[in-house]
């Protein structure tokens, strides 16, 4: 049973959120009248919907054993940390630096590199944002900062 | 009519805007080539360039971009087999083969030629369609208005690839997302958390970054080492076998009708035409057998069709002010910036902007037929750029984007939660399309639903009562019920 439901994850997940915004409505927001519905009516009806969309989806794949994929740490893990760095840089030390160790960290999701690919990846990318954002959009940012 | 088209003409053959009118068309292939990145991408990209622009200008500017992107999505997918943008997939069905059998350069030169012919009819619906619907929009109420939307949310979710039920439970999640932050109308915040950040909700390219750009690195960065070929195509050959050309204009046609139609319902837009005109022509095309196999036609269909469907979305956007694609969305945005109200009343209190802008599609679509015969190899040229650079680069310009938004650091962080929550909802068969349409449509959706009922002193009886309103949710309905027969049937099946 358990191990058939861990393969409902997505479900679960989905089910999840949706009762969050219905205790949320009731608890929290104003309902209101049918006449003068209150900032929680509306999500209420959309969350309850959802909840019970997501029970029958429940229901109907476990019945069928449906299949899911697997997750591949290899490339979510330099995805999910490539755009963490650039989130941690950035205040630091500018954009650039941001764009520099973002596409460094992306680049393991990819496989194996040569380790002058991977600096020419770096350095062209970092270049280019500098090109495309800087010198050609000049969008109001600040390419390096503390230095 | 012809006062309105010559205004419009005056207007679009300024310097300025056919300056930017090719500049939006040249940026927006250039983003649209490259892998992962679409017309929402590059809109979202140089919106904050067209901030400084006049309305008009920018606004022809910013339509260059998108139906440019749009048009640069189908190289990627003939040659690489990646679509830049979801509705240009379809395109990989047949273009893909094509080019593996050397025929890159016909597909690319039909693409060209049906994007023109597609965007060409869509122009002209357009210029009929829009005024008489505005004028019919005008006797809307909110009973309707909330009626088009709720059409438009079944729409986008019984076409989902991953079925009715879970397209109905995205659109629904979007829903809910975009109740987030403060709800206009009682000053209460909601589902924030306290987080002060959340206060304005989320933004929209936020979302779409997050649930596109970043999950479909996660998703696809290693795949995408497996091999392009791009090397074997072979630029000799540009023209097509005697016989394509007209095998090729009936499916241009047709996939122009398709397109037209379901570019001017909301929640639907390019994806929908192109699938459903392949789908369409799959059935009835003598060369069906070949499908999938590097037909001709199967290149044709989704590119006209999804080219008309790129410029009849503007109908509902200009004259209802309902975005039918996020992409629509962002114009919206980009409208209410220069203080213009998208609605019934914009054809005439901007005849200007309207026409200019008609008018500025077809200089577009010109622009576009001229850049792309000659310049193909020089977009060839950026899809040599190795793969294994791709995907890493997509992850620092979609960063960049979403912070060059607002300066949010808050916003970077979002959209990676988006990226988790989009890879995750794809593990489980979750197509996470939808879920953005309702993210765009919901809180619209809310404002009508309360203005109907406080209307109808709290009647649900309303939305029956209103012949117009009546009808869409009754076709709402009935295409629910008639896609999700299958899956309920076979539920019933499996509890007894």
């Amino acid at each position: 049973m358990l191990r058939k439901l861990s393969a409902q994850a997505g479900t679960l997940l989905i089910g999840a959120i949706a009762l969050v915004f219905v205790i949320g409505a009731v608890t929290v927001l104003d309902l209101g009248t049918p006449r003068r519905m209150g900032p929680g009516a509306f999500p209420l009806i959309a969350g309850g919907i959802l909840v019970i969309l997501s029970i029958i989806a429940l229901v109907g794949d476990m019945k069928a054993d449906a299949e899911h994929l697997k997750i591949d740490w290899r490339t979510v893990i330099p995805i999910a940390l490539a755009v963490a760095g650039f989130a941690l840089v950035t205040p630091r030390f500018g954009v650039l630096p941001g764009a520099g160790v973002c596409v460094l960290i992306a680049s393991f999701a990819v496989g194996r590199l040569s380790l002058l690919r991977r600096a020419g990846l770096v350095i062209g990318a970092v270049l280019g944002v500098w090109l495309v954002f800087i010198v050609g959009l000049r969008l109001p940012l600040e390419a390096f900062r503390g230095f | 009519m012809l006062d309105n088209l010559a205004l419009g003409f005056a207007t679009a053959t300024t310097v300025s805007n056919l300056l930017y009118c090719f500049l939006g068309t040249f940026l927006g292939t250039f983003i649209g080539v490259l892998p992962g990145l679409g017309p929402l991408a590059a809109v979202a990209m140089l919106l904050p360039v067209s901030f400084y622009l006049p309305p008009e200008t920018a606004l022809v500017m910013l339509a260059g971009v998108y139906y440019g992107a749009e048009y640069g999505g189908s190289i990627a997918s003939i040659l690489l087999n990646i679509p830049g943008t979801p509705s240009s997939s379809i395109t990989c069905l047949d273009g893909y083969p094509m080019a593996r059998e050397g025929r890159a350069g016909v597909a690319l030169l039909m693409t060209a030629l049906a994007s023109f012919f597609g965007g060409i009819f869509g122009i002209l619906v357009i210029a009929a369609l829009a005024p008489v619907l505005a004028d019919f929009a005008l006797l809307l109420e909110p009973a309707d208005y909330f009626a088009v939307m709720l059409l438009g949310l079944v729409a986008a979710s019984v076409v989902s690839s991953s079925g009715t039920l879970r397209g109905v439970m995205m659109v629904t999640l979007g829903v809910l997302l975009g109740t987030i932050g403060v709800d206009v109308n009682s000053g209460a915040t909601r589902f924030t958390g306290g987080v002060q950040d959340l206060r304005d909700g989320i933004n929209l390219v936020v979302v779409a970054m997050g649930l596109f750009g970043v999950s479909e690195a996660m998703y696809s960065a290693r795949g995408a080492s497996a091999s392009y070929a791009t090397e074997k195509v072979s630029w000799q050959r540009f023209l097509p076998m005697r016989g394509e050309w007209m095998r090729s204009l009936g499916p241009a046609i047709r996939g122009s009708v398709v397109g037209s139609f379901f570019g001017t319902l909301p929640g639907t837009g390019q994806t929908v035409a192109s699938s459903i005109g392949y789908a369409v022509e799959k059935r009835i095309s003598p060369n069906r057998a070949n499908f999938g196999k590097g037909a001709i036609e199967g290149v044709v269909v989704p590119e006209s069709a999804n080219n008309a469907a790129a410029q009849t979305a503007f109908i509902p956007t200009l004259t209802l002010g309902i975005p039918g694609s996020t992409t629509m969305a962002l114009m919206i945005g980009a409208l209410m910036i220069h203080g213009v109200t998208p609605g019934p009343r914009l054809i005439s209190d901007h005849p200007q902007l309207f026409w200019g802008l008609i008018v500025s599609f077809l200089f577009g679509n010109l622009f576009l037929l001229v850049l792309n015969i000659p310049l193909i190899g020089i977009w060839v040229r950026l899809l040599r750029i190795p793969h294994y650079f791709l995907y890493p680069t997509i992850v620092v310009l979609i960063s960049i984007g979403v912070y060059s938004l607002d300066h949010s650091l808050f916003d970077v962080w979002a959209m990676l939660g988006f990226g988790v929550l989009g890879y995750v909802l794809r593990l489980y068969r979750y197509e996470p399309a939808p879920l953005l349409i309702g993210f765009i449509l919901g809180p619209m959706m809310e404002e009508y639903l309360r203005r109907a009922m406080l209307l109808s002193r709290g009647d649900p009886m309303t939305f029956i009562k209103h012949p117009g309103s009546a009808v869409m949710i009754a076709i709402s309905l009935l295409l629910l019920v008639l896609t999700a027969m299958p899956g309920l049937k076979r539920l019933a099946k499996s509890i007894n």
